[in-house]
């Protein structure tokens, strides 16, 4: 029955994913610059820069969802003590879950996005489209590592649910600290990629931005590790 | 099972890219306007989806000609060579339906007579129907994954039967 469930979440992940993605890229003519092959990037830049930014509000909830899930249910259901019981230790299920949370939604999600880069916009720069990988591999983890910690805090589906959805998608009802990581976790991909792309955004900028954002990840990550390590889980 | 897997995972994709394909079809106009003096050219450039265009011009103050060029048209043109998708001669106006294969194509405007100082050049392009590339796609990934799960099936009963 397991089995059953974690493919039909596999199954919604991708559908949703993938369709609200490639929703976000307009069908419509794209302005191309008959003399300016900068111009034409430019163009495609700001469709995809757009796109990137409306389609990670349903990534989050996604990642927010499935991370929630995964954490919360065995808890509850007392799964990870018989888990443990098999020859594995806690750092081998923690890393094992972590990879299981953000993986699938990751690599659908980006390539959904280099997809719609390479064949709707025909943006032919592939160095550009691989930046996309880090940049996107650095949110997700982001997001994951907070809901892990919210989750094996906090250990209840709903209450796990709403604190991280508050603290990704309702910015401006929360305190300036809270809303920085919103705001970093919203500008690290878009600025930086355009910082990279367009050089609009000043470089110290998009650094801080990773750096910030870098840091708080790791933080969060071995806090939850050293948490699940010590933490009862009868 | 890893086949069978990847297969449902290409029905999945399929189906996500049909989705968003039909739910991506509604209409879309784009409207750009030229003003021209005596022999000045315009030219535009689109990469445009494969859908259903309506192309609508109006010209106010004299008559155009019109001509609409592939990317490869436009590069022959800049090597001073004729080549085009479609020539309109002396219009003041226009209504034509075609569909493209996705890709970019440019419309360039060449105004031929003055009844006022300047002619004003209006341009609608109106999109509507699917997406026949992304369609093709779906399906295909649809069809691939059917069959994948299929002949996995098909083998597991086989060895079962062994």
């Amino acid at each position: 029955m397991s089995v059953t469930w974690s493919r039909l979440v596999l199954w919604i992940t991708i559908i949703l994913l993938i369709t609200i993605t490639l929703l976000y890229y307009q069908s419509a003519p794209y302005t191309v610059d008959p003399y300016s092959v900068e111009m034409s990037k430019m163009e495609s830049l700001s469709a995809m820069r757009d796109a990137l930014v409306l389609s990670s509000m349903i990534y989050t909830m996604i990642l927010i969802i499935i991370g929630v899930m995964a954490w919360t249910m065995p808890l509850k259901r007392c799964l990870v003590k018989t888990f443990l019981s098999l020859p594995i230790g806690r750092s081998v299920f923690f890393i094992g879950n972590v990879f299981n949370i953000f993986l699938p939604p990751f690599i659908v999600f980006l390539v959904a996005h280099v997809f719609a880069g390479l064949y709707i916009l025909s943006y032919v720069s592939v160095f550009d489209l691989l930046l996309l990988f880090p940049l996107i591999l650095l949110n997700t983890l982001f997001i994951v590592s907070i809901v892990t910690l919210i989750s094996l805090i906090v250990k209840d589906s709903i209450v796990s649910l709403f604190l991280a959805s508050s603290i990704f998608l309702l910015p401006y009802q929360f305190p300036m600290q809270l809303k920085y990581i919103n705001s970093c976790y919203f500008y690290t991909v878009t600025v930086a990629y355009i910082w990279h792309c367009v050089k609009h955004v000043s470089y110290s900028e998009a650094i801080n931005l990773i750096a910030v954002t870098s840091l708080v990840t790791s933080i969060a990550l071995i806090l939850s590790f050293i948490y699940f390590l010590k933490m009862d889980v009868d | 099972m890893k086949v069978q897997k990847i297969g449902e995972i290409l029905v999945m994709l399929g189906i996500a890219i049909l989705l968003s394909n039909l739910i991506r079809s509604s209409n879309y106009s784009e409207c750009c306007g030229f003003l021209l003096k005596p022999s000045k050219e315009a030219i535009e450039g689109f990469r445009l989806p494969p859908r259903n265009i309506r192309f609508e011009v109006n010209v106010k103050g004299g008559s155009i000609d019109l001509y609409f060029l592939s990317e490869n048209d436009f590069k022959k043109m800049k090597e001073g060579k004729v080549a085009y998708i479609k020539y309109f001669h002396n219009i003041t106006s226009l209504q034509w339906e075609f569909t493209v294969e996705r890709g970019n194509y440019f419309i360039l405007i060449k105004p031929i007579k003055f009844t006022d100082n300047e002619v004003f050049v209006e341009v609608y392009l109106t999109l509507y129907g699917i997406e026949r590339d992304m369609t093709y796609i779906g399906f295909s990934l649809i069809s691939v994954g059917i069959a994948l799960v299929c002949l996995t099936k098909v083998f597991k009963r086989a060895n079962e039967f062994k």
